[in-house]
């Protein structure tokens, strides 16, 4: 046992050495930058290298969820495309007034989007379950054969609805369950239908979005439903982008229910979005920016839209609708959403902005499209240029400061300058993590400062 | 240059006399007395105020006597009550969006003040991705046993004097109304609070109102194992804690009232009833 113990502290010691000898203690400019750059490009090398391992998928996802807390509610960056958004809200109130109903009272439903349709959105979307036959359905279907009927209708994206079928051979697959609107209306070009599911994370968490969902048809053939989002997006783009989107999950459409949808091309421009069809974990991330709550002292945003202002978000319960009338002034061109935040609906989440209706993440999901398109890494040359001048500027303060204090101040003077610029950059959608190699550098130093300081005490202890 | 000043003056001045926009930021949502004697004054033109009519910046809202009251609902959700006393009422934004420099304190002062971001476990009957869930969330409504009683209710902040409603919601009769409360913790009359839900109502000297809901039910769980052995006042504790921890904190209203009701005689129920009104949670185990 003590044989082993003095083993350790052997190989300990000669490890010291050997860092030492690779690392002496820096004392010019060149020294400082020398080691500052081979150990924190090692660093950067490693996080590229090892970049889906979950340790450092894992660290990176906390550093996304706390910028998204740090935009939380904020104003719309100069320069990004923005429009607002209306959640005509079933909230626990209506659904009160409504004789808390098991299924959302179709009458109800109807006056809602006849009201919405009044205010000219650019797109309604109804995240309410349509699936099955009621007998209240008349007014409904009267409100839908009248949008159909409009000139320059809005578009109407109905939610699709999945069950999932597991397979006795493991995994499985999303089966599609129609609903009896299809059956009944004859197609129109306004109505479309999409995908309102997100991918969920271990712990729980929506974080990112899909861009559409290969499922089954009742009928075990193959389908590609595109998402609310990407819809969305493609509806506000015109009819040509629709038609191309169309096009071109159309031509993915694989064989059989089993195998996977596989996509011509790596890109797809939808609008002036240009969306990465083969997207990783990150690009996929919402970046969430609309609570659902705000606390007593906060409003939404306010942003120009349509020669006015208009709120980034207004929340409608739905009995000021269907029980009052009211109709505020909303400018036309909005993008309106009638969705449930009752607990009866059980469609409450949990989200990196805390809980959420999941009406409430699909409008994040769009407001994160139309405003960043997917989240974007530079390029690596960009991260490593950007590693280097900053590796360059931490040698500059430990030449000028060399002392443990001037250490630590430096540091906390680099962490002020680099938060800002991570959180103003992430508005615009790119996320540049700055601050891992130039913390991994003054960790080394502070690290290898510590184990000179010890050895030279113990050195000294044993020479007295 | 001079001519250049004069114009930069002009322009300055077109600017401030220029008038602010009104913008539209909610909405009447109710009006609790005499409806027709509310007034809404828009641009120098009276009109009749009436529930859902929009309402705008710079707007004025008159009420006719002390029994009227308005209640104004915001875009952003929140609600405010307009009393006489604050007649007439000039409606304004309320607030200002988030920033990243407030978000940043915020989260620091979290960091110093010890609140630990505890992991969110919602969990949803619907899917919106993911496998489906089939454990109900957690709904935010307390409970309280339905029976004849007085209840007990505390709040923080806000300025008195302050006014608790607490009303039916299947009539809306309105079955406990309270003003000038000088405290901020009151046991109202005993009433009879039969099954069904409430929504309670406290609204302090601004007309700021914090609205909560309650759903009255027939009996309350009960500790799950036996606490004869107990001395009956230290059982009673024993069951109202527990119950305070119960089913995710959904009667913690209700352990508040039996807590009350030992807090009289019994110090430690006073500390524990203190806590839960600081909104602490007792340890389940």
């Amino acid at each position: 046992m003590k044989k082993l113990g003095l083993l350790s502290a052997l190989l300990v010691a000669s490890s010291f050495k050997l860092l030492d000898r690779i690392f002496p203690k820096p004392a010019t400019f060149g020294q400082h930058l020398r080691q500052n750059l081979l150990v924190g490009l090692l660093v950067v090398g490693l996080v590229i290298v090892f970049q889906n391992t979950d340790a450092v998928r894992n660290s990176r996802e906390q550093s996304i969820d706390w910028l998204i807390g740090m935009n939380r509610g904020i104003d719309v960056a100069q320069g990004n495309d923005a429009r607002p958004f209306v959640f005509y809200d079933i909230d626990d109130k209506s659904q009160q007034l409504w004789g808390e109903p098991l299924f959302t009272p179709r009458d109800k439903l109807a006056t809602l989007i006849a009201a919405a349709l009044e205010k000219r959105p650019a797109v309604l979307i109804v995240d309410i379950e349509l699936r099955k036959s009621m007998p209240d359905d008349a007014a409904l279907l009267d409100v839908l054969r009248r949008h159909a009927a409009m000139a320059a209708a809005p578009t109407l994206i109905l939610v699709e609805s999945f069950r999932w079928n597991p397979l006795e051979s493991g995994g499985g697959n999303w089966v599609t369950r129609p609903s009896f609107i299809d059956s009944t209306l004859p197609p129109s070009r306004q109505r479309l239908s999409a995908s309102p599911l997100f991918e969920q994370d271990q712990d729980g968490q929506y974080r990112r979005w899909r861009g559409w969902l290969s499922a089954c048809s009742a009928q075990d053939l193959p389908i590609i439903v595109p998402s609310v989002q990407i819809s969305v997006l493609a509806a506000l783009s015109g009819e040509p982008a629709l038609t191309a989107l169309e096009q071109a999950l159309r031509s993915a459409l694989p064989r059989s229910c089993s195998e996977e949808a596989q996509l011509a091309q790596t890109r797809m421009v939808i609008g002036t979005k240009s969306i990465a069809v083969t997207g990783n974990a990150f690009t996929q991330r919402i970046l969430f920016a609309l609570p659902w709550k705000l606390a007593a002292d906060e409003t939404r945003p306010v942003i120009d839209f349509a020669g006015g202002k208009a709120p980034l978000l207004s929340i409608l319960p739905a009995h000021a609708i269907t029980e009052g009338g009211l109709r505020t002034t909303l400018a036309p061109g909005h993008i309106a959403v009638i969705g449930a935040s009752n607990q009866d609906a059980r469609d409450i989440h949990a989200t990196p902005l805390g809980a959420m209706p999941g009406s409430l993440i699909l409008i994040n999901a769009i407001d994160s499209l139309i405003q960043h398109g997917q989240m974007t890494t530079p390029a690596v040359w960009i991260q490593l240029l950007t590693a280097i001048v900053l590796l360059s500027v931490v040698s500059l303060i430990a030449t000028r400061f060399p002392t443990a204090l001037g250490t630590m101040i430096s540091l906390a003077v680099l962490v002020l300058i680099l938060v800002p610029l991570s959180v103003y950059f992430f508005r615009y959608g790119v996320w540049l993590d700055f601050a891992l190699p130039v913390a991994a550098v003054k960790f080394f130093e502070l690290a290898m400062n510590n184990l000179r300081k010890h050895v030279h005490y113990r050195k000294t202890a044993h020479h007295d | 240059m001079t001519k250049t000043i004069r114009l930069a003056l002009a322009l300055l001045a077109c600017f401030i006399a220029a008038p602010a926009v009104a913008v539209e930021v909610g909405w009447i949502d109710s009006i609790d007395g005499s409806v027709p004697g509310v007034k809404l004054v828009r641009q120098g033109k009276t009109e009749a105020a009436k529930p859902y009519s929009p309402v705008q910046t710079d707007d004025l809202i008159q009420l006719p006597d002390e029994k009227t009251s308005v209640v104004v609902t915001y875009s952003d959700g929140k609600t405010q009550r307009i009393a006489f006393r604050q007649s007439p009422f000039r409606i304004e934004s309320r607030g200002a969006a988030p920033s990243v420099p407030g978000n940043l304190l915020k989260w620091v002062s979290g960091l110093i003040a010890g609140d630990s971001q505890s992991p969110q476990r919602l969990t949803a009957m619907t899917a919106r991705g993911g496998a489906p869930l089939s454990v109900p969330y957690l709904a935010k409504r307390f409970f309280v046993v339905a029976q004849q009683r007085a209840l007990y209710f505390s709040w923080s902040d806000g300025s008195a004097p302050f006014h608790l409603r607490l009303i039916r919601l299947s009539d809306h009769k309105e079955i406990v109304s309270l003003g000038e409360i000088k405290t901020r913790a009151i046991t109202t009359p005993v009433v009879d609070l039969a099954a069904g839900d409430y929504q309670l109502e406290v609204a302090d000297a601004s007309g700021s109102v914090y609205e909560d809901q309650l759903r009255a039910v027939p009996a309350a769980p009960v500790f799950p194992e036996s606490l004869q052995a107990l001395p009956p006042a230290s059982a009673k504790l024993v069951a109202a804690s527990w119950l305070a921890r119960a089913e995710s904190g959904l009667w913690v209203i209700e352990a508040m009232q039996q807590l009350k009701e030992l807090s009289t005689t019994d110090s430690t129920a006073k500390a524990v009833l203190k806590q839960l009104e600081q909104g602490a949670a007792l340890n389940e185990h």
